[in-house]
């Protein structure tokens, strides 16, 4: 009889995720370089139910050098709307080659720029990255 | 653009948009909203990067570097890249869509060097 081996898929495959919890006093969400390194992102989670909540511009940026919210011009900008969860998945992976910072901030929508508000009203409850 | 757009056949009543020579002039798929629930984007045309953005407006309403666009994604050059979205993306009231090669919502966005591809799966 052959013998089984089990393995830890997990630990091979070597997922790792981000998440944040973003409260209503959070104004201004900037974070810089959160893979510590170049890497590739698989999935992203965004949960805008906030009470009293808007519509938000999460936005992403292939750089380690810590972008300004509202003035930066991002990479991916993703619109959210109030009251709804989303999932984005990249089965083959997006790869950051420098790495990856993000922002989030109210959508303003037609304000003239791809890079939406520089503050955050109210809204975002949670958002996750999973990368490798 | 190169357009087609037909019908899966399923109770959803699914629409897929294929787009084979997306360049920097404005496409309306569709003129309702829309819930996208998978995009493929194609720049393995260009060795640069390429900016697919969308807005959840009609064409008509979209003024290139004064409308701020709903969805953007940066496509490396000499790549495809597909994304899901099991939640649906809903583009309210209508789905307009441009490539460029300019980050940033100038005036002025430049058309990729050679068009690309985009393929939209999409109930109205």
């Amino acid at each position: 009889m052959p013998t089984l081996t089990a393995t830890n898929q997990l630990a091979n495959a070597d997922f790792r995720f981000w998440k944040v919890d973003v409260t209503s006093t959070d104004t201004s969400v900037v974070y810089t370089n959160i893979f510590g390194t170049s890497g590739t992102l698989y999935a992203i989670y965004v949960q805008n139910v906030e009470s009293s909540n808007e519509a938000v511009f999460l936005k992403m940026y292939d750089t380690v050098t810590a972008p300004t919210n509202g003035t930066t011009h991002p990479d991916f900008g993703f619109g959210i709307k109030s009251g709804v969860k989303e999932v984005f998945l990249f089965p083959e992976g997006v790869t950051f080659s420098a790495g990856l910072s993000w922002a989030v901030s109210d959508f303003a929508n037609g304000k003239g720029t791809t890079r939406g508000d520089s503050t955050l009203d109210a809204g975002v409850s949670k958002i996750v990255f999973v990368y490798k | 653009m190169t357009t087609t757009n037909y019908t899966i056949q399923s109770p959803m009543n699914t629409l897929v948009w294929k787009d084979t020579a997306v360049t920097n002039t404005k496409v309306q798929p569709a003129a309702a909203t829309s819930d996208v629930t998978h995009m493929e984007f194609d720049n393995t045309t260009n060795t640069a990067a390429t900016y697919y953005k969308f807005w959840a407006l009609a064409t008509g309403s979209v003024s290139l570097g004064v409308t701020e666009p709903y969805f953007i994604i940066k496509i490396a050059g000499s790549t495809k890249q597909y994304m899901t979205i099991p939640t649906t993306l809903t583009f309210t009231t209508n789905l307009t869509y441009i490539a460029t090669s300019t980050q940033a919502n100038d005036a002025t966005q430049v058309a990729p060097t050679n068009t690309v591809g985009l393929t939209l799966i999409y109930s109205p």
